[in-house]
């Protein structure tokens, strides 16, 4: 049967139960905050809270399909969904234990109500079927970005980084926004599962004519979530305002925008363009394809020569982009049969790869934070020479990460570039354009010389010379939430790597969620034909021409 | 009972591991206990193996758990569907059948007794934890590869032994010559994996739905698949499939080319050479092919080659430790010349008697453990004795000094010798019966060769019997005698030896560093709180040969009253594996052999061995008194001439100079590989570092210089911190990304 409006309503208020939490929560830790002057670790542990109950709500809610309500719900709770929300949370308590001590007691409040408010967009974005409410979740990820990079640190270099970031970042919304306005004039709707219906099978909106325009939608939306992964030539912002930043609000940059900006062009891109006219799917490889080979070589051989704990790091995060793009580039692929996508899907390994992404950076940025908790310098590569002999277990965590980050076997990372790579290699040659298989070489290579500048760091960390001194006693040890933080990555980088099956089989599932498409209507039983049409003509008005 | 043990047969694999584990990370606290968990853990293993053995019904596959797991779509299942079908599925998957069940009995009641053995050979060395840890990890890697249920996982416990292998036998890394000998072995069975390697990218690109599971490709549909596909001149990608298998077996196994490694990994401890280089490892490459055989049997020219192989590096090897001095050496290439006995039974599975063949073959297998083990453990007993010494025209007699010792040594010597009823008898005899029917059968071609083979093979085990004879009366017999360091093959100084490095050292004694080696202090400094020096009245003392495992003095570690055994029978912990193994070497041939049937039934309960041909086969008198009287001929010869001292060896070998010196020199096999095979790689190699230096390092300069260039002054000016140019930049990269676009498609 054909769910009416009030029931739409009801259910996707329902889904967004844990989004509601942690936004209320944020909005009650902010408003208190002037009002109650009590230390830090207080608003720490209340959004630690917030957290765990909005993971509760997750799981409460997360067996209510909405698969009925998809041609008319803002929001979806589908496998991706549920995937990407709890992938945030997750990441989310990670970078809760690495900022815990990382503000003054003053602005802790709004501190960790910011936090909360980005990972409230990021699951929003997750769980988006609308292109209007996928705006909204990327910024209200942005809007409290700009209020943590200027929150814990107020001097010269946090201000002329969140300047960069702020002026860039409205930037990109004004071109996403742009590309999102395009997508709306060639369907005339906004909900994405319909817009992929229309420009798929059903609506025949692509045709000679109208695929430059597609083309200029999808350049633009691909810029503004560009800038958000940093992938070039949207990535200048980058290393600027990595260095600048403080190392959490780096290391929450190098994640959740990313992160985001992927999930955010399954959404509206790969899973909208792929099952379209191969008109629009080529040309759309195409750019991936173009954007991916000038990331990976520029991230990659720019981090080469990179000294800088944090700009290597922002290069490297450049680099992943990258990889992400060849992914993204596989995904743009024609795909015959949604309900059949074949061994490897380009989604799936973005999927796969992000998990594996966030673990392995989360994890290098926290032993830094830990070594700066702990008093000592974590600014160079030589700063961490020799670290092995007086800290072996951080060393040990930090070449999980750095492993995982290059790609050894058998690591997480190992699995998400795999994954990626067999993606492209056995995707079908398309004429005109460059193979993706070459995309796939080219990706290999620059994985070889990111092992490099990975391992130069291992290599520092174990056959370095200390050049601290050896008053070791002096030092004193960072919080057990940071410890637990970057245990935790390491960890989950090792077993991920070493049992990929359940976070494979949860990516698939997600990816062939994403592309799915429900019948309209044909989920109630036979004699509703009536109200049946009515309804698909509510979500299907004529194409704009 | 067995029921839930064959579902969890992984357990079989886990214990020795657990036990090492906890040999190495309880290392000094443990307190010299570090055995114990190891050979519990063995001991357990066994245990399971046991019950599992006496309650099995049929085959079993469980699942252990899937590693990674990507099907492929049911519509790209076919394997022609090109890279959409690819799949990848990696499942850690266990069985439980004949064969499986055979070996993991076999190799957990060897490595038992070896370890038990090893616990008392092995006392004082400060290697100690790190020995019993990779004991159990070599353990764990061949209980593993033989109870796998997939080619890949099979594949990974394959490579598992060969870093064991390599790691046990240079235990003592501080000796050059193990260290070589450790590099050796590694380097030629690397060669060998590399065969074993393309045949599984072979198999998994030809077997339906990719999938490398026995239960998959062991099938008379996948062999005509493979059969069918024509892959290279005019073979099809069965033929070289089964070709690189045996390519890969040839390594681990030791057989012609990729032998040469064998003899040299005496260099490890005595239980390791029995372990790893008589008893288990090394017929891994015998288990392969037996468990393959399905696939062999199609190609009948290809095991017409295992079985000339196998019949060719029988006679070289046996031929080769005519003349050996070493002990150990001679016991090394009897084992490598036995394995060739079990190549030729597997190359004789043709025809009706393919089932009995294969069977006769790794009944050699099963009983070559026991008594082969026995005899380097024996020969073990006899260095620990001898100061380190296992050079036999050092020492002679010890028949009254070391009675258990000589004794089990006997059993274990008649059983090689294949003298009923020792368990050796029946199962050459099984071979040289089914060469026999082999030749006569008229399905097969050229049966003429299976012939050839079989009269070879006899002459073989007539030699066998000789160089046993030869090294038990040398030893045991004779006026009685002991190493003294005045010796004049005690300095390595005979000129034969001269020439090879890992000779001349092996005659110092196993244990002891080359005199001027660098390492020697390092080495001095890590054992000689342990070892008293024997025989301190030696002049040059870097010359004396120590004590391989004797026990420091006052050590807390229960084994009191043996302070130095020099001379003497071994303490009880050493003599008691020999003689269950012993005993093991007299019954097992008549208890599971020929005369009950009981081992052959076992066999037969392995799924691909049913598709096998199997006839009806009556025991062949003419074969066993043949084989009886080269043997009785060989030992008798033997007996004549070393049991007392005389002149006899002396004149036959002057008689046909160049002959004996050929085999004392092993036939010059090492030089013509260093000749062939190592200068070459020698000098591809040192033009490869010439590439690497001027070519290679140019280029990575270059590629480093370039992103300077980039990273340094082409981007600069635009990575200039200024958020305008950031913007035009941006648009500008949108402009020409949507010009590019309009213009292609």
């Amino acid at each position: 049967m054909i769910p009416d409006q009030s029931e739409t309503l009801s259910r996707t208020i329902l889904v967004l139960l844990p989004e509601i939490v942690l936004a209320l929560s944020a909005a009650a830790i902010m408003v208190a905050g002037p009002f109650f002057r009590r230390g830090r670790s207080l608003w720490a542990g209340l959004s630690a809270a917030a957290i765990g109950a909005s993971l509760l709500a997750l799981l409460a809610v997360s067996g209510s399909g909405t698969d009925a309500f998809a041609y008319g719900s803002v929001a979806l709770n589908d496998a991706l969904s549920v995937y990407g929300r709890f992938a945030f949370l997750i990441t989310g308590l990670i970078l809760l234990g690495l900022a815990h001590n990382q503000v003054g007691d003053d602005r802790a409040a709004e501190f960790f109500g910011a936090l909360l408010f980005v990972i409230s967009g990021a699951m929003l974005v997750c769980a988006a079927n609308e292109l209007i409410f996928l705006f909204v979740g990327l910024e209200l990820v942005s809007i409290p970005t700009y209020l943590l990079l200027y929150l814990p640190r107020r001097n010269r270099t946090t201000q002329e980084a969140t300047t960069k970031y702020f002026f860039l970042s409205v930037f990109s919304s004004a071109l996403l926004l742009f590309g999102f306005a395009y997508l709306y004039g060639l369907t005339g709707v906004s909900n994405l599962k319909a817009l992929a219906f229309l420009m798929g099978g059903g609506g025949e909106v692509i045709t000679t004519g109208t695929a430059a325009i597609g083309s200029i939608a999808v350049v633009f939306v691909t810029a503004g979530l560009g800038f958000r992964v940093a992938a070039v030539p949207f990535h200048f912002y980058a290393p600027d305002v990595y260095q600048g930043a403080p190392t959490v609000i780096t290391a929450l940059l190098a994640w959740i925008p990313k992160g985001i900006g992927f999930v955010a062009m399954i959404r509206v891109l790969t899973s909208v363009v792929s099952v379209g006219e191969p008109m629009l799917s080529e040309r759309a490889v195409f750019l991936a394809w173009l954007i991916a080979a000038a990331t990976l070589i520029l991230g990659n051989t720019v981090a080469l020569v990179q000294t800088n704990l944090k700009r290597l790091f922002a290069y490297s995060s450049i680099a992943h982009a990258g990889y992400l793009m060849v992914g993204v580039a596989a995904a743009f692929a024609r795909v015959e049969d949604p309900a059949n996508l074949g061994p490897y899907s380009g989604a799936e390994g973005i999927v796969f790869y992000l998990a594996a992404y966030a673990l392995m950076t989360l994890g290098a940025f926290g032993v830094i934070l830990y070594l700066e908790g702990s008093g000592e310098r974590a600014e160079t590569i030589d700063d961490l020479s020799g670290l092995s002999r007086t800290r072996p277990l951080l060393s040990l965590a930090m070449a999980l990460c750095l492993f995982s980050l290059a790609g050894v076997p058998p690591l997480a990372g190992f699995w998400g570039k795999f994954f990626i790579f067999a993606s492209a290699w056995t995707a079908e040659p398309i004429q005109g354009i460059p193979s993706l298989q070459l995309l796939a070489v080219i990706g290999v290579i620059n994985a070889a010389i990111g092992a490099y500048y990975y391992l130069r760091i291992v290599a520092a960390i174990y056959y370095g010379t200390p050049a601290r001194s050896p008053a070791a006693e002096s030092r004193s040890a960072a919080g057990w939430p940071t410890a637990m933080a970057v245990g935790t990555c390491a960890v989950l980088s090792l077993i991920l790597g070493l049992i990929p099956g359940p976070l494979q089989s949860a990516s698939r599932r997600a990816a062939v969620a994403a592309i799915g498409q429900p019948a309209p209507g044909t989920s109630g039983p036979e004699g509703e034909d009536e109200t049946e049409t009515d309804d698909v003509a509510l979500v299907r008005p004529r194409p704009v021409r | 009972m067995a029921e839930s043990l064959i579902r969890n047969v992984w357990l079989i694999p886990l214990l020795p591991l657990l036990g090492g584990l906890i040999a190495i990370l309880g290392g000094r606290r443990l307190n010299g206990w570090n055995h114990i968990p190891v050979v519990a853990g063995i001991g357990l293993s066994f245990l399971l193996s046991a019950i599992i053995l006496l309650g099995m019904e049929g085959a079993h596959e469980t699942e252990a758990y899937s590693w990674i797991g990507i099907a492929p779509t049911s519509s790209a299942a076919d394997p022609s569907s090109g890279p959409n079908g690819w799949s990848l599925v990696v499942p850690v998957e266990f069985r439980v059948d004949g064969l499986t069940i055979m070996m993991l009995t076999m190799v957990t009641f060897v490595a038992a007794l070896v370890a038990v053995f090893a616990a008392g050979y092995m006392v004082g060395d400060p290697g100690y934890p790190r020995f019993f840890f990779v004991f159990g990890l070599f353990v764990f890697s061949m209980t593993g590869l033989v109870s796998s249920s997939n080619f890949l996982l099979t594949y990974a416990f394959w490579e598992g032994v060969g870093v064991c292998s390599y790691l046990l036998i240079g235990f003592w890394y501080a000796k050059p010559a193990a260290a070589e000998a450790a590099k050796k072995a590694f380097l030629v069975n690397r060669v060998g994996d590399f065969g074993f390697a393309i045949a599984l990218f072979l198999l998994w690109t030809y077997a339906p739905n990719h999938d490398l599971s026995y239960a998959n490709i062991l099938t008379i549909e996948t062999r005509d698949a493979l059969a069918n596909t024509e892959l290279l001149f005019g073979q099809s990608a069965l033929f070289w499939i089964v070709a690189l298998l045996f390519w890969g077996a040839t390594a681990k196994s030791a057989q012609i080319p990729l032998y040469v490694w064998l003899p040299d990994a005496m260099e490890g401890p005595t239980p390791v050479s029995a372990l790893i280089h008589a008893a288990t490892m090394v017929t891994a490459g015998v288990y392969l092919l037996a468990r393959t055989s399905l696939l062999l049997a199609a190609e009948p020219a290809l095991q017409m080659v295992v079985a000339v192989i196998g019949c060719a590096t029988a006679l070289l090897a046996a031929l080769i430790a005519l003349t050996q001095t070493d002990l150990k050496r001679v016991l090394a290439y009897s084992t490598v010349s036995q394995i060739g006995f079990m190549f030729m039974g597997i190359g004789a599975g043709v025809g009706h008697i393919a089932q009995f063949a294969i069977i006769g073959a790794l009944f050699h297998l099963f009983t070559h453990a026991f008594f082969k083990a026995l005899l380097f453990l024996g020969s073990g007993s006899v260095m620990h004795a001898m100061g380190g010494v296992i050079d036999m025209r050092r020492f002679s007699g010890l028949r009254h000094r070391m009675p258990y010792t000589c004794w089990t040594f006997a059993i274990g010597a008649l059983a090689l010798c294949g003298l009923p009823p020792f368990a050796g008898f029946w199962s050459k005899d099984e071979i040289l019966a089914s060469l026999k029917a082999a030749g006569h059968d008229e399905h097969v071609a050229s049966g003429g060769v299976y012939t050839g083979i079989y009269w070879v093979a006899t002459f073989t085990a007539l030699l066998t019997a000789f160089y046993t004879g030869r090294a038990f009366f040398l030893t045991f017999f004779g006026p009685e005698k002991l190493p003294s360091p005045d010796d004049p093959e005690a300095l390595g100084a005979d000129d034969h030896h001269g020439a090879h490095a890992s000779s001349d050292h092996a005659a110092l004694g196993v244990d002891t560093p080359a005199p001027d080696s660098p390492e020697l202090s390092r080495y001095e400094a890590a054992m000689g709180s342990h070892r008293p020096e024997v025989g301190s009245h030696a002049p040059g003392a870097s010359a004396t040969p120590h004590e391989p495992a004797s026990h420091g003095h006052g050590h807390d570690d229960g084994h009191h009253g043996h302070d130095s055994h020099f001379g003497h029978e071994s303490p009880p912990i050493m003599t008691v594996p020999l003689m269950v193994l012993a005993a093991g070497a007299v019954l097992v041939g008549i208890l599971f052999g020929p005369p009950t049937h009981w081992f052959g039934h076992l066999i037969e309960e392995t799924p691909s061995f049913e598709l096998l041909g199997h006839g009806e086969h009556a025991f062949d008198w003419g074969t066993a008194v043949s084989g009886t009287l080269a043997g009785l001929i060989g030992l008798g010869l033997a007996a004549l001439m070393y049991a007392r001292r005389t002149e006899i060896p002396a004149r036959i070998s002057a008689l046909v100079p160049p002959l004996a010196k050929a085999s004392w020199n092993k036939f010059y096999v090492d030089e013509i590989y260093a000749l062939l095979i190592v200068t070459p790689t020698r000098l591809v190699a040192t033009a490869c570092r010439y590439f690497d230096v001027y070519v290679v390092d140019g280029l990575v300069r270059l590629v480093a210089f370039v992103p300077r260039l980039i990273g340094g002054d082409a981007l600069r000016p635009i990575q200039n911190g200024l958020i305008q140019s950031y913007a035009v930049m941006t648009a500008m990269g949108v402009a020409l990304l949507l010009i590019v676009l309009m213009f292609v498609g």
